[in-house]
C-alpha cells in the first residue's frame, strides 16, 4: 500500500512538473509589449508604491521572463517552490498575503455547495434507482441532464432576477451589506456573509448536482442487480434493510472514491461564479487578476489549480485502494 | 464444362427455397418455424428504432432541427440582417441651439515661443478674474514651468494680453546696520545709538521663534548673517535709503519696498517690484514691464454676417488685438478695420466698408455646436434672452421660419426647388449655465433598445440592430464553434487515442501520461488569459473566434483519447483482431477499418454530449466578454450586451431571457439526443 501510494505521489509530481512548464511556456509567451502595457496601466492605480520598471525588474528576477523558456522556468520554480510568488500587480500585496485574504471566502462557498450537493443529489439518486423506470427515475434522469445543459452565468442572472430585483431576499453582489455591515455584532456579520453565500450557492449546486445524481444512480442499480442482494432478498429481509444496509453501503464505495476527490476542491473557489456574484474568493480575485495579465497572481493561481486537481486525483486512487479492500493494488 | 461458381450455386438454391417456402406459407398460412416469420433488422435499424422509442431523444431531436432551421435556414426567411441598424425620424422637442454669455477667455496665438509654458496659458483665466476683481490694468506673474516672468495687460474691456516681462532697474536701497545679536547671550550690541525699549528681548524672541524678520515699535527689522556664528547683524528694513537712478517713483513704493525687502518682490498698482542683493545691506530695486505679447485672449466672439462663412482664427486673432488699437488689421491677405461704436457694438468692416462680422460676449450655436446660424436668428434669440432678463421669467418663445422636414428626414422643396420655410414656434429655456433653444423638429433616431413589437419580436439591442436576426445569426456561430471544436478534438483524440491503444507500451504510456497532464491543465483560466491577451492585441472578431476555436479543440482531446484507448484495448483481444492479424492486412487498415468503426458509437455519443458543453464554454466566455466580440453575434455577446450592468439587466429582460433560453435549450438538446444515443447502440448499459 503504502509502495502504491509513493509511487502515485511521484507520478503526480511528474505530471505537476510537466503541467507547470505547460503554463509557464503560454506565460513566457506573452507578448512583451502586452506585458508592459499592463504593467504600466497597473502602475497607475492608486495606492501602487512601485512603478512598472521596477515590477518588470522584479519579474523577470523571480519569474526568469527574460530568459530563455527552460532557465527562466526553473528560476521560477525556486522560487515556487521557496513560497516566493512575489507582488501582485492587481492587489499591490504580496500574492500569498493576497491569496490567505481570499481563500476563506471560497472555502466557505466551496463547503456550502459540497455539503447541499451531497445532502440532495445522493438521496435523489438512490431514489431514482430503487423506483428505475418509474416517474422518480424519470423526472431525477430528466432533471439532472437539465441541470447539466445549463450555463452558470444564465442560472445566475435568473436567480438575481428573482430573488435580488423582484423579491429582494438578498444582494445582489457582493459579501456583506455595505451599509450596515459595520455596524453590526460579530454573529451577525457573519450571519450577513452567509446570506450572501446564498444565491452563489444555489448557482453553483444546480449547475453541478446532476453529474452527482447520475453517478450515484448508476452505482446504485448496479449493486441493487448484485447477487448479494437477490441473496438478501431471498432471505426474506425486509426491502428497507436491503436497500440501507446492502445495497447503499456498497454504493458508498466508489461514492467516497469521487467525493474524497473533490474534497480539495473545496479551495478552488468557483472562477465563474464568484465573479457572476463579485463574492471576494479566490476565483473572483484571480479572474480579476487575469483580465488584466497580472502575471504574478496568474501564476501563482495556475500551479495552486494544477496542484488542487492533482491532489484530488491522488486522494481518488488512495481511497478506491482503501474502501475497496478487492481492488489490487499494483 | 465451364467452372462452376459455388456461390452462385449457393445463391440460386437459397433463392429457390426462399421461394419454395413463399409459396407454401401462401398455402398454408405461416408456419411456427418459418425463416420469413422473423423479421431481420440492420444493425443501424435496430439502432434507429431504439432511438425512436426514447421520448427523450425525440423531443432532444425535435429540438436540435428546430434550432438547425432556425439558425442556417430563419435568416433566408426574415426580413431583416443581422448589423443592419434600424433608425426612425421621429417629431419631438428637441434642442436646435444653445446660447450663453461667454465668461470663459478663449485664448489665441500672436506669435509662437517656448518661453510660455501650457501651465501659464491656462492659468489666464484666473489671472484675468483677479484683475478684474482688483481692477488692474496689468498684472505680473511667474511661469512656474519656464521660469520666465510674465505680464498680463488689459487692453480694454475683455480683450488682455500675454507677454513676456523685462526687468528695469530704478534704483539701490540701502538699509542700515543696526548692531549685532548674540544668538547665546540673546543681547544686543548696538553700533551705533541704542534703541530704547525691550529691543533685545523682541529679537531673541523673534530669532528663537525662528523668525527673519520681526517688528519692534513700527519698524521693521530682519537678521543677517553675522561674522560668527552665534552673531547676527540686525538691519533695519523700513527706515533705508533709496537712490533713485531715474525719478523718484514715490513713498508708496519706498514703504512697499521696506516692508518687503526679505520676500524679495512685491507688486504695487500692477507692477511689479523686485529687489535682489547685491553686497550686505545694498539692494537693486528693479520694476518688470512687458515687453512683447505673445498671446491675446478674450471673452469675446465673431458672428459672421454671412453663416455660410466660418472666419479663421488669424481674423479673430488680429481683429482681438487691433479693437483697443489703431483697428486696422490684415488677415488672410485681406484688410480689415474694426471698430467699437458708442453703444458697444462691435463691428468688423472689410477694405470696401461691408459688414463682415459682428463681435459679442453672447454666443448662439445650432446643437452641434457649430457657428451655423443666421445673424438674424441670433438677433432675435438675444432680444428675446435681453427681455427675459428684465422680465426675470426662465422661459420665453417666439416664432421663426426654418426649413420644413419631412418624416424621411429630408427637407421639403416647392416646384421651383426652395426649400419651404415653416414658421416654428422656438422655446428658449433658462438653464444654470446657458440657454436651451428647443422646437419640434424631426430627428434621426436609432432604435436602441426597442421593446418587443410587430416589426421586431424581439425587439432591438443597443445598436439598433433586430434581436431575432441576431440571434439566428447568433446561433450559427454557436453551433459552428461547437461543431467545428468538437471534430477538432475528436480527430486529435481518435489519433491520441488509437495510437496508444494500438500499440500499446511505450507509446500508450507517453500518451496516456500527455493526457494525464491535460487533464490537469486549468482550461478555464488559460481561455480566460487569451481572451484578455487578444483583448490587448486588438485581434479582429474572426481571427478572434478562429484561436478560440482551435485552442478549445486543442485543450479537449485527452478525454475523447482515453476513451478511444480503452475501446481499443478491449478489442484488441477479440477473435476478429486475430484474424485480421492473420490474414496480414496493414496496420492502417486495420485501425482505420476495423477497430475505428467499433470505436465509432462511442465516438458519436461522446461527440453529441460534446457539442452541448463546447457551446456552454463559448457563450460562458462571450458573456464575459472574452470570447466572440461584437459585432460579430453570438448568444453569449448578446446577454453579455445586457446582462453586465444590474440595471440593464433588469429593464431589458425581453433580450437576455430569450437568447439565454436558446442557449440552454440547445446545450439540453444535444444531451438528451447524446444520452438516447449511448442507449440506443448499447442496451446493455441501459440501466
Amino acid at each position: 500500500m503504502g509502495k502504491f501510494i509513493l509511487k502515485r505521489f511521484l507520478w503526480s509530481i511528474l505530471i505537476l512538473f510537466c503541467v507547470m512548464l505547460i503554463v509557464y511556456t503560454l506565460m513566457h509567451c506573452l507578448p512583451t509589449n502586452y506585458i508592459d502595457t499592463m504593467a504600466r496601466q497597473l502602475a497607475t492605480r492608486p495606492g501602487n508604491t512601485k512603478s512598472a520598471t521596477e515590477w518588470i525588474a522584479e519579474l523577470n528576477a523571480q519569474y526568469g521572463m527574460d530568459k530563455g523558456i527552460i532557465p527562466g522556468f526553473f528560476t521560477w520554480l525556486k522560487s515556487a517552490v521557496r513560497g516566493e510568488f512575489g507582488n501582485s500587480w492587481r492587489w499591490t500585496l504580496p500574492v500569498t498575503q493576497k491569496f490567505r485574504d481570499v481563500i476563506w471566502y471560497s472555502f466557505a462557498l466551496g463547503v456550502a455547495t459540497f455539503i447541499f450537493q451531497v445532502a440532495i443529489a445522493i438521496p435523489l439518486g438512490v431514489l431514482a434507482a430503487k423506483r428505475q423506470y418509474g416517474i422518480a427515475d424519470y423526472s431525477v434522469t430528466v432533471i439532472a441532464m437539465v441541470c447539466n445543459s445549463l450555463p452558470t452565468f444564465f442560472v445566475a442572472s435568473v436567480l438575481k432576477m428573482v430573488f435580488s430585483v423582484k423579491l429582494g431576499w438578498f444582494d445582489i453582489g457582493g459579501i456583506i451589506s455595505t451599509r450596515t455591515h459595520d455596524a453590526m455584532s460579530p454573529f451577525m456579520q457573519v450571519m450577513d456573509m452567509a446570506q450572501h453565500l446564498v444565491l452563489p450557492t444555489i448557482t453553483i449546486v444546480i449547475v453541478s448536482i446532476g453529474s452527482l445524481m447520475r453517478y450515484t444512480r448508476t452505482n446504485m442499480l448496479e449493486v441493487l442487480n448484485a447477487d448479494y442482494i437477490r441473496t438478501a432478498r431471498a432471505k426474506g429481509l425486509p426491502e428497507s434493510k436491503v436497500i440501507n444496509k446492502h445495497a447503499f453501503r456498497n454504493t458508498l464505495i466508489p461514492l467516497v472514491t469521487i467525493l474524497g476527490g473533490s474534497l480539495p476542491g473545496l479551495f478552488s473557489g468557483a472562477l465563474i461564479t464568484e465573479q457572476l456574484y463579485s463574492i471576494p474568493g479566490i476565483g473572483y480575485t484571480a479572474y480579476q487578476s487575469m483580465i488584466v495579465g497580472d502575471i504574478p497572481f496568474t501564476m501563482f493561481y495556475l500551479s495552486f489549480i494544477s496542484i488542487l486537481t492533482l491532489l484530488g486525483n491522488l486522494i481518488s486512487d488512495i481511497l478506491y485502494g482503501v474502501v475497496d479492500p478487492r481492488v489490487r493494488l499494483s | 464444362m465451364a467452372k462452376k461458381d459455388f456461390n452462385e450455386v449457393l445463391k440460386a438454391r437459397e433463392e429457390r427455397e426462399r421461394q419454395e417456402n413463399a409459396r407454401r406459407a401462401g398455402e398454408n398460412g405461416m408456419t411456427l418455424d418459418d425463416a420469413a416469420r422473423v423479421k431481420v433488422l440492420s444493425p443501424g435499424m435496430l439502432v434507429f428504432k431504439r432511438f425512436i422509442r426514447n421520448k427523450l431523444a425525440i423531443v432532444g431531436s425535435v429540438i436540435l432541427i428546430c434550432m438547425f432551421l432556425f439558425s442556417f435556414v430563419g435568416p433566408y426567411f426574415y426580413r431583416y440582417g443581422q448589423t443592419e441598424v434600424f433608425s426612425t425620424y421621429r417629431t419631438m422637442n428637441a434642442d436646435y441651439a444653445s446660447a450663453k454669455e461667454r465668461t470663459e477667455h478663449v485664448l489665441y496665438t500672436l506669435a509662437e515661443t517656448d518661453a510660455i509654458s501650457s501651465t501659464a496659458r491656462n492659468q489666464m483665466n484666473s489671472n484675468i478674474k483677479k484683475m478684474e476683481d482688483e481692477g488692474l490694468n496689468q498684472l505680473v506673474t511667474i511661469d512656474e514651468k519656464t521660469g520666465n516672468i510674465l505680464v498680463v495687460n488689459r487692453m480694454g474691456d475683455n480683450v488682455y494680453t500675454l507677454g513676456l516681462g523685462q526687468e528695469s532697474q530704478i534704483g539701490t536701497y540701502t538699509v542700515a546696520n543696526i548692531g549685532k545679536f548674540n544668538t547665546k547671550l540673546g543681547n544686543v550690541v548696538f553700533s551705533s545709538d541704542p534703541i530704547p525699549g525691550e529691543f533685545a528681548a523682541a529679537a531673541s524672541a523673534a530669532y528663537s521663534a525662528g523668525q527673519s524678520v520681526f517688528e519692534f515699535d513700527g519698524e521693521m527689522y530682519m537678521f543677517a548673517e553675522g561674522a560668527a556664528s552665534k552673531e547676527r547683524n540686525i538691519y533695519c528694513t523700513t527706515n533705508g535709503t533709496m537712490k533713485w537712478s531715474n525719478g523718484n517713483q514715490g513713498d508708496a513704493v519706498l514703504e512697499a519696498i521696506g516692508e518687503n525687502l526679505t520676500a524679495g518682490s512685491f507688486s504695487l498698482d500692477g507692477s511689479a517690484y523686485s529687489m535682489t542683493e547685491t553686497a550686505p545691506g545694498v539692494y537693486d530695486v528693479s520694476v518688470i514691464s512687458g515687453s512683447e505679447d505673445y498671446v491675446v485672449s478674450s471673452v469675446l466672439t465673431f458672428d459672421p454676417m454671412d453663416p455660410s462663412k466660418q472666419l479663421s482664427t488669424a481674423f479673430k486673432t488680429q481683429a482681438l488685438y487691433h479693437l483697443y488699437t489703431d483697428g486696422a488689421f490684415e488677415a488672410d491677405g485681406q484688410s480689415y478695420t474694426i471698430s467699437i461704436d458708442d453703444e458697444e457694438v462691435i463691428t468688423v468692416r472689410d477694405s470696401a466698408g461691408n459688414d463682415i462680422a459682428l463681435g459679442s460676449t453672447f454666443i448662439v450655436r445650432d446643437s452641434s455646436g457649430l457657428d451655423s446660424l443666421s445673424m438674424e436668428f441670433k438677433e432675435i434669440v438675444q432680444e428675446t434672452i435681453n427681455e427675459m432678463d428684465e422680465k426675470g421669467v426662465t422661459v420665453s418663445s417666439f416664432v421663426y421660419p426654418l426649413p420644413e422636414i419631412d418624416e424621411n428626414g429630408q427637407t421639403v422643396v416647392d416646384e421651383n426647388g426652395n426649400t419651404n420655410m415653416v414658421d416654428t414656434e422656438i422655446t428658449i429655456t433658462r438653464k444654470p449655465l446657458e440657454y436651451a433653444i428647443t422646437c419640434e423638429q424631426t430627428v434621426y433616431m436609432i432604435n436602441r433598445f426597442d421593446s418587443p413589437t410587430n416589426a421586431h419580436p424581439f425587439g432591438t439591442d443597443g445598436d439598433g440592430m433586430d434581436i431575432l436576426a441576431r440571434m439566428m445569426a447568433g446561433g450559427r456561430v454557436s453551433l459552428l464553434v461547437g461543431f467545428v471544436v468538437v471534430i477538432l478534438e475528436t480527430l486529435l483524440g481518435v489519433i491520441m487515442g488509437g495510437l496508444a491503444g494500438y500499440f500499446g507500451g511505450w507509446v500508450d504510456n507517453l500518451i496516456m501520461r500527455l493526457v494525464d497532464i491535460f487533464y490537469c491543465i486549468p482550461s478555464m483560466p488559460i481561455l480566460i488569459i487569451l481572451g484578455s491577451l487578444f483583448d490587448a492585441l486588438q485581434m479582429t472578431p474572426y481571427m478572434r473566434l478562429f484561436w478560440l476555436m482551435a485552442v478549445l479543440g486543442f485543450l479537449g482531446w485527452a478525454g475523447i483519447a482515453r476513451l478511444v484507448r480503452g475501446q481499443i484495448l478491449s478489442l484488441r483481444g477479440q477473435d476478429f483482431m486475430v484474424a485480421t492479424a492473420a490474414t496480414g492486412l496493414p496496420v492502417s487498415r486495420r485501425i482505420f477499418r476495423h477497430l475505428i468503426p467499433n470505436v465509432m458509437p462511442q465516438l458519436i455519443v461522446s461527440a453529441t454530449m460534446g457539442l452541448g458543453s463546447v457551446i456552454l464554454t463559448e457563450s460562458t466566455l462571450s458573456f464575459l466578454g472574452l470570447g466572440v466580440k461584437h459585432p460579430m453575434a453570438t448568444w453569449g455577446t448578446m446577454i453579455n450586451s445586457v446582462a453586465k450592468s444590474t440595471e440593464s439587466m433588469i429593464k431589458y429582460t425581453y433580450i437576455w431571457i430569450p437568447v439565454g433560453l436558446l442557449i440552454c435549450l440547445t446545450v439540453i438538446a444535444f444531451n438528451f439526443v447524446g444520452d438516447g444515443l449511448r442507449d440506443a447502440f448499447d442496451p446493455k448499459m441501459k440501466r
